[in-house]
C-alpha cells in the first residue's frame, strides 16, 4: 500500500480534469504550501489502506488546524466532492500492476509539472493533473499520440459513457474524435472494430442515428441508451458511407448474390424502401426481411432510381437474350405485367421516349427493336398511318413518296430492303394489283433466291393468292 | 364474345373452389392520353401554277408537288385541320391464390375507348375489351401446368395464345416445356381469323391457327444458360403452315465479361431471321463496353404474301461503351453501329437509294445533388428510308420514392429519304409522378412540339400537343409476404 500511496494524487482529488486542460483554479495551491509539507505527498494523501482510492484526500479538519479563522483565514473547504470522470482509474490497481511488472512509480511521474530548468524533474509540490500525454509515456509504444491509439484501446482507461451520468452534455459533445474515425473507409468498416471501447464515447442512439436495424445488431444492443446522446444526435442527419463493394461497375447487377446470403448486412443501411426504389412491388425474400421505415424517418439509404445502375443504359433494347436464355431470372424483380406494359402494345409510357412517334421512322427501318414484337402491323401501325394521312391509298401513296421522281419504277429496291415498313401502310392487295398473275399486271415480285417449291410446300395457299386467285 | 367464353369458363371453374381459401390481388393502371395533331391530307394544285417539267415540280411559291403526265392537276400532301385523340385505357390485373397447394390464377384485362371527337382515332380504340391473359396454374414441385390464355416469352418474341402448357423441371439446371393451343395475332390478342384483321387486310386466314411448340432451358453452370425453342403454327384444317420457327438463345459469363447469342430462324422458309452476337467486356477504368455483330432479315407469317416478295436483310456491326464514375454520380454512354443491306436485284441506275446506314447516340447523366438529376442525349441515324438527328436535355427532381418532377427540352431534325418532309422540331415536356400511398401512384406528362423549319414541304406541319395522365393502384396482399405500407385490402 505504501508504494501505492504516491500514486494517489491530486488528479483524482480535484475531480479528473479534462485532457491536457489547465488545472482547476479552485484546486489546492500546492506550491504556496511547499514549505509546510516537505515530507512529500503522503502526508496529506496517504489514504486509507482499507479504502483504496477513497481516502486519498485529506480531511477538512487538517486544513482547519491552521486555517482556523484566528491564525489564518478559515477555510470553507468541505472536503473533496467527486466529479464527473472520464477515466477508468484506480490507483491501487494501477500500482499493483506496476508492482507485478517490478516497476515503481512516483507521484511526480504522473502529476509533477516538469521544470526544464531542473532537467525535466519537478519542483517540490509543483504538481498538476495527470494528462493523457503522461499516460502515453507508458501506455503507447513508439510515442503515439493519445487520439492516434487504436480505437479498441479506449476502454483500457475510459469507462462507458452511460456509467458516467454526471458528465455534462457539453463535455459529451466536445469529446474528441480519434484519428481512426476520420480515416477513409472507417464508416464502412467500423463494424469490424466494434467492441467495448465504442461505449466510451457512444450510446445506443449514436448507432441508431443511421442503423435501421440497431435492435438486431449485438454491438448496438450492447450499448446503453443515453439521453445526452439522444439529444445530441436528434438533429443530425444520418450519414451513410458507400462501401467499396457498392462502387464496382456491376454491383447493381450482381448484388443479388450478396443479398441472398442474408439481409442482415443490408439492413444496416437499407430499408425495404431502398430496394423498392428499383425492385418495385416485386419483393424477394431478402427485401421482405428488411425493416420498414415510416415516412417521416430520415434513416435508410435512398438509392437513386437509375435503371442503368442495374441493367445498363442499353438494357431495354438488348434484354432479349438475357430474358430468352433464362439467365436473368427476370421474375426475381419483375411481374409479368412489367413485360406486358411494353410488349402488349397500346400503352407504353416508358419504353419509347418523348416524341418518339414523330421520329420513329428510322428505328422502324433499322429494326433495332422489332415493332412487330409488340404492335400488330396491320391494326396498329397501319391504322395510325392511315389516320395521319400517310397511308392514303394507291394514288396518295405515290404522292407520299415524293422524294423519288420515278418511285413506282424504282420502288423494288426499297421494298426488298424495307418491306416491313411498306406493310405499315400498304395492304396485300396494294401490291397484288400489279404483282399478281390473276387480276394484276403479272409483275413478278420474287427475288433471285425465291424457292417456289419450298413456298408451295409450306403453304399452298400462299401461291394461290396470286397465281390461282385462291383465297 | 364467343372467343371469350372459354376463358370465362376457366375462371368460373377457378372461382368455384371455396372462397374462404382464396386470396386475391388486383392491380390497375388507368391511362388517359391526348394527342393533338394535324393529319396529312392529299391536296391538288392546277398544273398551270407549277414550274419545271417531269414528275416532281414546284409551285410558284416553291412547294414541291408531284405531277402525273398529261393530267390537269398536280398533287401534294398538306396538313389538315387539327384532330384530337383522347384514348383511355384501363388495365386490370388479377391474381388469385390460396385455392390449394400450388394452385393459382392470373388474368389481365384491357378496356379501351377513344373519347376524342376528331377524325383521327387511336389504334384499336374501337376494340373495347381485350383479355391479355387469363389462365389457371398448378405448380407443384417439378411440374407446372397452365391452362387458358397465357404469355410466351422466348427468343421468338413475346406473344400469347389460348391453350395448355406443361413445364417439367428435371433438375435445377434443366427444364422442358411443351405447349399447344390456338394462335393469337401478335399485339392483337385475337385469333388470326378475326374480323378485325379482315377489315383492314385483303388476304386473311379464314381458319384459325393451331400452335405447337417446345422449349428446353439448360443451365450447365452458374455462368452459362441456353434456351432452345421450336414452334409450329398450322391452319386448323391442316391446309398449310402459318409459320414454323426455331430460336436459340444463350448467355455465357466469365467474371464480368459475357457473351450473348440470339438466333431465330424461319424453318419453313429456311431463312435466318436474326443472328446477334454480343460481347460485353469487363469494366476497365470504369468503362463497360460491348461489341455486337448482327444479321437481320424480316420474318413474315405465311398467311401473308410478303415472304414471296423476297425481302433482303442487312448485316450490322456496332458497339458501345458506358462509363460510370465510382466517386461521383456521373454516367456517360456511347453507342453506334453501321449496317449494310444485301443486294436486292432490283436496283436501278437512275435511283440512288441508300443501301447502307449507321447510327450513333450519346447520353450523359449527372446528379449534382441527391435529389436532382440532369441528363442529355444526342442521336443521329442515317439510314435507308429515313434519317434523323435529335437531342434532348432533361432536369429531374425526385421527391422521395416514387415521386418526381421533370422538364425536358427536345429538338430533332428528320429527313426521309423516300419523301420530302425535312424539318426541325422543337419541343418541351413536363412530367411528374406522385406516390399517393405505398400502393397508389399518379403520373402525368404534357408535351408540345413545334415544327419550326419545314424545309421544302412547308404545308406539312408536325406541330402537336401530347398529354398523359395515369393512375396505378394495387389492392390485396402479395403472395407469401407480409403486408407493407398502407392501402390495400
Amino acid at each position: 500500500m505504501r508504494r501505492a500511496l504516491p500514486l494517489v494524487l491530486l488528479p483524482l482529488l480535484v475531480g479528473l480534469p479534462g485532457h491536457g486542460g489547465p488545472a482547476d483554479p479552485t484546486a489546492f495551491p500546492h506550491e504556496r504550501h511547499a514549505g509546510l509539507f516537505p515530507v512529500g505527498c503522503v502526508l496529506c494523501h496517504g489514504g486509507d489502506a482499507a479504502a483504496p482510492d477513497a481516502g486519498v484526500y485529506p480531511e477538512p479538519a487538517r486544513c482547519l488546524a491552521c486555517h482556523d479563522g484566528a491564525r489564518l483565514p478559515r477555510t470553507t473547504w468541505r472536503g473533496h466532492a467527486p466529479g464527473a470522470s472520464l477515466l477508468r482509474f484506480d490507483h491501487d490497481t494501477h500500482a499493483g500492476t506496476l508492482a507485478r511488472e517490478a516497476q515503481r512509480a512516483t507521484c511526480e511521474q504522473c502529476h509533477g509539472l516538469a521544470d526544464p530548468a531542473l532537467g525535466g524533474s519537478s519542483q517540490p509540490m509543483s504538481v498538476g493533473p495527470a494528462t493523457p500525454e503522461r499516460c502515453m509515456t507508458c501506455h503507447a509504444a513508439g510515442g503515439a499520440e493519445h487520439l492516434e491509439l487504436p480505437a479498441e484501446s479506449c476502454a483500457t482507461c475510459h469507462p462507458p459513457l452511460a456509467l458516467n451520468p454526471s458528465l455534462p452534455a457539453g463535455r459529451v459533445e466536445a469529446l474528441p474524435t480519434p484519428a481512426t474515425h476520420s480515416g477513409q473507409g472507417w464508416g464502412a468498416e467500423h463494424a469490424g472494430a466494434a467492441d467495448a471501447s465504442c461505449a466510451v464515447c457512444h450510446a445506443r442512439e449514436s448507432c441508431e442515428r443511421c442503423h435501421l436495424n440497431g435492435a438486431d445488431v449485438p454491438a448496438v444492443r450492447s450499448l446503453q441508451p443515453d439521453p445526452r446522446v439522444a439529444a445530441l444526435v436528434a438533429g443530425l442527419a444520418p450519414r451513410y458511407p458507400l462501401p467499396s463493394s457498392h462502387v464496382q461497375a456491376d454491383w447493381g447487377w450482381s448484388h443479388g448474390g450478396t443479398a441472398g446470403q442474408g439481409a442482415a448486412s443490408c439492413a444496416n443501411c437499407h430499408a425495404r424502401e431502398s430496394c423498392q426504389a428499383c425492385h418495385g412491388a416485386g419483393r424477394t425474400t431478402v427485401v421482405a426481411a428488411l425493416p420498414v421505415t415510416p415516412d417521416d424517418d430520415a434513416r435508410g439509404v435512398r438509392p437513386p432510381v437509375r435503371r442503368s445502375s442495374v441493367h445498363g443504359a442499353d438494357f431495354v433494347r438488348g434484354h432479349g437474350a438475357e430474358a430468352a436464355a433464362g439467365t436473368a431470372r427476370c421474375s426475381s424483380c419483375h411481374a409479368q405485367a412489367t413485360c406486358t406494359e411494353c410488349h402488349a402494345g397500346a400503352v407504353a409510357p416508358s419504353f419509347h421516349d418523348d416524341g418518339f412517334t414523330a421520329r420513329h421512322g428510322t428505328e422502324a427501318f433499322a429494326a433495332d427493336t422489332r415493332c412487330a414484337s409488340c404492335h400488330s402491323t396491320e391494326l396498329f401501325c397501319r391504322s395510325c398511318h392511315t389516320d395521319a394521312g400517310m397511308a392514303g391509298g394507291r394514288g396518295g401513296a405515290a404522292v407520299f413518296h415524293d422524294r423519288e421522281p420515278f418511285w413506282l419504277i424504282g420502288h423494288g429496291q426499297a421494298a426488298r430492303q424495307g418491306l416491313e415498313s411498306c406493310v405499315t401502310c400498304h395492304t396485300q392487295s396494294s401490291c397484288t394489283s400489279c404483282h399478281s398473275s390473276v387480276g394484276g399486271w403479272g409483275v413478278s415480285p420474287h427475288g433471285a433466291d425465291f424457292d417456289a417449291r419450298r413456298a408451295e410446300a409450306a403453304s399452298p395457299l400462299l401461291c394461290r393468292r396470286c397465281h390461282l386467285g385462291g383465297t | 364474345m364467343r372467343r371469350v367464353l372459354p376463358i370465362l369458363g376457366v375462371w368460373c371453374g377457378l372461382l368455384a373452389v371455396p372462397l374462404q381459401a382464396q386470396t386475391v390481388r388486383t392491380t390497375g393502371a388507368s391511362t388517359l392520353r391526348y394527342i393533338g395533331i394535324r393529319p396529312l391530307e392529299l391536296d391538288s394544285v392546277p398544273v398551270g401554277i407549277t414550274t419545271g417539267d417531269g414528275v416532281l415540280r414546284r409551285t410558284t411559291d416553291g412547294r414541291l408537288v408531284r405531277c402525273v403526265p398529261a393530267a390537269l392537276h398536280c398533287y401534294r400532301y398538306r396538313s389538315g385541320a387539327r384532330a384530337g385523340m383522347v384514348p383511355a385505357v384501363q388495365d386490370v390485373g388479377l391474381s388469385v391464390w390460396g385455392i390449394g397447394r400450388g394452385m393459382s390464377g392470373y388474368a389481365q384485362v384491357r378496356a379501351r375507348a377513344d373519347l376524342g371527337s376528331g377524325s383521327a382515332a387511336w389504334p384499336r380504340a374501337d376494340d373495347a375489351l381485350d383479355v391479355l391473359e387469363a389462365y389457371a396454374q398448378l405448380d407443384r414441385g417439378s411440374v407446372r401446368l397452365r391452362g387458358g390464355r397465357q404469355w410466351r416469352t422466348s427468343g421468338l418474341g413475346f406473344y400469347n395464345f389460348d391453350g395448355l402448357s406443361a413445364l417439367y423441371r428435371a433438375d435445377p439446371r434443366i427444364s422442358v416445356e411443351g405447349f399447344a393451343g390456338w394462335t393469337l395475332v401478335r399485339g392483337l390478342h385475337e385469333p388470326v381469323s378475326t374480323e378485325a384483321l379482315a377489315a383492314v387486310e385483303t388476304y386473311v386466314p379464314e381458319r384459325r391457327g393451331l400452335l405447337f411448340g417446345a422449349e428446353v432451358r439448360a443451365r450447365p453452370s452458374a455462368a452459362t444458360s441456353l434456351t432452345a425453342s421450336y414452334q409450329r403454327e398450322i391452319r386448323s384444317d391442316r391446309g398449310g403452315l402459318y409459320g414454323e420457327r426455331v430460336a436459340l438463345d444463350g448467355v455465357a459469363r466469365r467474371g464480368a465479361a459475357a457473351l450473348e447469342l440470339e438466333l431465330d430462324a424461319d424453318v419453313a422458309g429456311r431463312d435466318l431471321n436474326e443472328a446477334r452476337l454480343r460481347l460485353l467486356l469487363p469494366p476497365l477504368y470504369g468503362v463497360r463496353a460491348h461489341l455486337q455483330a448482327r444479321r437481320y432479315r424480316p420474318y413474315f407469317e405465311l398467311w401473308t404474301i410478303w415472304s414471296a416478295f423476297t425481302p433482303v436483310g442487312f448485316s450490322e456491326l456496332g458497339g458501345g461503351a458506358a462509363w460510370r464514375s465510382t466517386e461521383h454520380p456521373v454516367a456517360l454512354t456511347v453507342r453506334g453501329a453501321r449496317r449494310a443491306y444485301d443486294a436486292t436485284g432490283a436496283e436501278l441506275t437512275f435511283t440512288t437509294l441508300r443501301d447502307a446506314g449507321w447510327y450513333m447516340d450519346v447520353t450523359a447523366e449527372v446528379e449534382p445533388a441527391p435529389s436532382w438529376r440532369l441528363s442529355g442525349m444526342y442521336a443521329a441515324d442515317l439510314g435507308f428510308g429515313a434519317a434523323k438527328g435529335q437531342g434532348s436535355a432533361r432536369v429531374e427532381r425526385r421527391f422521395g420514392t416514387g415521386s418526381h418532377g421533370g422538364l425536358v427540352l427536345h429538338a430533332f431534325q428528320r429527313s426521309t429519304e423516300l419523301r420530302v418532309d425535312e424539318g426541325t422540331v422543337y419541343g418541351a415536356s413536363a412530367d411528374g409522378a406522385l406516390r399517393l400511398s405505398a400502393r397508389t401512384g399518379v403520373s402525368g406528362a404534357v408535351s408540345f412540339y413545334r415544327h419550326a423549319d419545314r424545309g421544302s414541304a412547308p404545308a406539312v406541319d408536325w406541330s402537336q400537343w401530347r398529354a398523359l395522365l395515369r393512375l396505378d393502384w394495387v389492392v390485396g396482399p402479395e403472395p407469401g409476404l407480409p403486408e407493407v405500407g398502407g392501402g390495400g385490402s
